[in-house]
């Protein structure tokens, strides 16, 4: 940690100051970073500090276990929090993504945020929100573990908007996208078991997404009618050149329930959608499959470039689409 | 932390700047009378279209060698070229053209594609457009080329027309001969 420069202040004030003026933050205060927080997260971590999480050759920007230490400090988060936040950023670099496409994936116009799903008992144990305002504010490690790693995405790797970070427009979700699913009221299996992980085990699921589009269907019991309005909106947010059809289905409890008993399983649900979300195939339109005698094709290749999660409140029927952009379908590792 | 601590208050770097080495450009050409000029583009529309124009614009004020290319970027989501394509362009070109950075991706790639090319002493026109300037001087001084000579063409180059990239390519032709030749310093 010796080659960290350290940086004196008058005050904490002078120095929330200080890094609004150095471009050190993603335009809200942040928590000053002193050597004894970071300590704490490193040792949290139970990693050197020096090693390094990613390093982008691209640009000559890397992220190393202290680096990312002072991000989550200034985020707001609790030293618990750190393991999921070096999980994530080792699997931006691991098998599945890697350094490169990571860059080109935040250095694109279409404007992904960086989603982390979050599976397992650490998160009733960090007191996560999974229900009501699943994307709102108000819980801390939901808001403070989003904010870590895109204060680490702007700082440690220098994707600063305007320079390396130029989406169009954005979304808020970049500030933080941070979604723990509900596996206590969910009727399937959570997505780290689908994807292979012990049931009970901590995990992290990475990957880039557009913002979140809510489908309001408070109409219909039977999964047909639920999902019909979502296979519509799917074809609506895919139907250009720059859109691709892979998309996290961040699907209400209510949803889901309905769905689960009439009997169908997540993949019955994803087999539903590949074959109903279809739209004219076009040259210019990726991730489409053969289109048929009316030259509509799936907006996706596969069942499975639906990602579904359950997580919100029990209160209304509500899924939310996140378009998956410039990223693989996700990739889910352990949180040690 | 505590709020009451005496000054000084401190606190750590957040950022992950590695340190670079300042490169030299390659030497300038003299004249591109004669010289065979590579054209790399990636999978932006009108990429190749634009550096086709270009070199149509080049050949009316001079008598070029061989054109080599238009060759398209194989690498990581067809924005970076191979290390092969990269090779093979700097041992049967003069200079190379490298376009097009009409995103964030393409315009840091094509810079990356670009400073490679410089490295093994061939000079290289990165083309991006104006509202990309930015990534392009950014990514310029983390490849360690501060102030790499580039050209912006007017944005936006991906709905231009055929008429649309003659005047654009005509109306930056003197930015691409001053950081082509012989006077241009880095």
């Amino acid at each position: 940690m010796s080659e960290t420069a350290k940086i004196e202040h008058t005050s904490v004030l002078d120095a929330i100051e200080d890094y609004f003026e150095r471009g050190w933050t993603d335009g809200l205060p942040v928590v000053p970073p002193t050597p004894e927080a970071v300590a704490q997260f490193v040792a949290r971590a139970g990693r050197d500090p020096d090693d390094v999480l990613i390093a982008i050759n691209e640009t000559n920007m890397q992220c190393t276990v202290e680096k990312a230490a002072i991000n989550a400090v200034m985020a707001g988060c609790k030293p618990e929090y750190f393991p999921i936040i070096v999980a994530a950023v080792e699997a931006w670099a691991g098998p599945g993504w890697g350094p490169t496409p990571f860059y080109l994936g935040n250095a694109t116009t279409g404007g992904p945020g960086q989603m982390l799903i979050i599976n397992g008992p650490q998160r009733l144990e960090l007191g996560m929100n999974c229900g009501i305002n699943i994307f709102g504010p108000g819980t801390r490690a939901n808001a403070t573990i989003g904010r870590a790693v895109r204060l680490i995405l702007i700082n440690a790797l220098g994707m600063l908007p305007g320079a390396f970070d130029m989406a169009i427009q954005g979304h808020p979700g970049k500030y933080s996208y941070c979604v723990p699913e509900d596996e206590e009221n969910s009727p399937w299996e959570p997505l780290h078991v689908e994807r292979g992980l012990p049931p009970g085990s901590n995990a992290v699921t990475v990957l880039g997404a557009r913002g979140p589009v809510m489908v309001d269907e408070r109409s219909h019991q039977d999964p047909e009618g639920i999902l019909a309005p979502i296979a519509r909106m799917l074809v609506a947010l895919h139907d250009n050149s720059y859109a691709s059809g892979p998309s996290v289905l961040v699907m209400g409890i209510e949803h889901a329930r309905f769905i689960a008993k009439a009997g169908w399983s997540k993949q019955q649900v994803k087999q539903h959608l590949f074959e109903q979300a279809r739209a004219k195939a076009h040259p210019d339109l990726r991730g489409r499959g053969t289109a048929d005698a009316d030259g509509l094709s799936s907006i996706v290749r596969s069942p499975d470039d639906f990602i579904i999660v359950v997580a919100g409140g029990s209160n209304g029927g509500m899924t939310s689409i996140c378009p998956i952009f410039v990223s693989p379908l996700g990739v889910t590792v352990p949180v040690a | 932390m505590t709020l009451l601590q005496e000054p000084p208050f401190i606190t750590l770097d957040p950022t992950g700047i590695k340190q670079v080495t300042v490169n030299s450009l390659a030497p300038r050409l003299a004249t591109f009378n004669g010289a065979r000029v590579g054209l790399l583009h990636n999978t932006k529309v009108n990429a190749r279209q634009f550096l086709e124009t270009m070199t149509e614009v080049l050949g009316e004020q001079f008598e070029l060698g061989e054109v080599v290319g238009p060759v398209l970027t194989a690498g990581e989501m067809r924005m970076l070229a191979t290390p092969d394509q990269i090779r093979d362009m700097a041992e049967r070109c003069d200079i190379v053209l490298v376009a097009i950075g009409d995103c964030g991706s393409c315009a840091g790639c094509s810079v990356v594609n670009a400073t490679e090319l410089e490295k093994l002493g061939v000079p290289a026109v990165v083309f991006a457009t104006e509202p990309f300037a930015r990534t392009v001087e950014s990514m310029s001084r983390r490849r360690g080329f501060p102030g790499y000579g580039h050209v912006l063409v007017e944005q936006p180059l991906s709905s231009a027309t055929a008429a649309d990239l003659r005047r654009k390519s005509e109306a930056v032709l003197r930015e691409v001969l001053a950081v082509s030749l012989g006077s241009h310093q880095n």
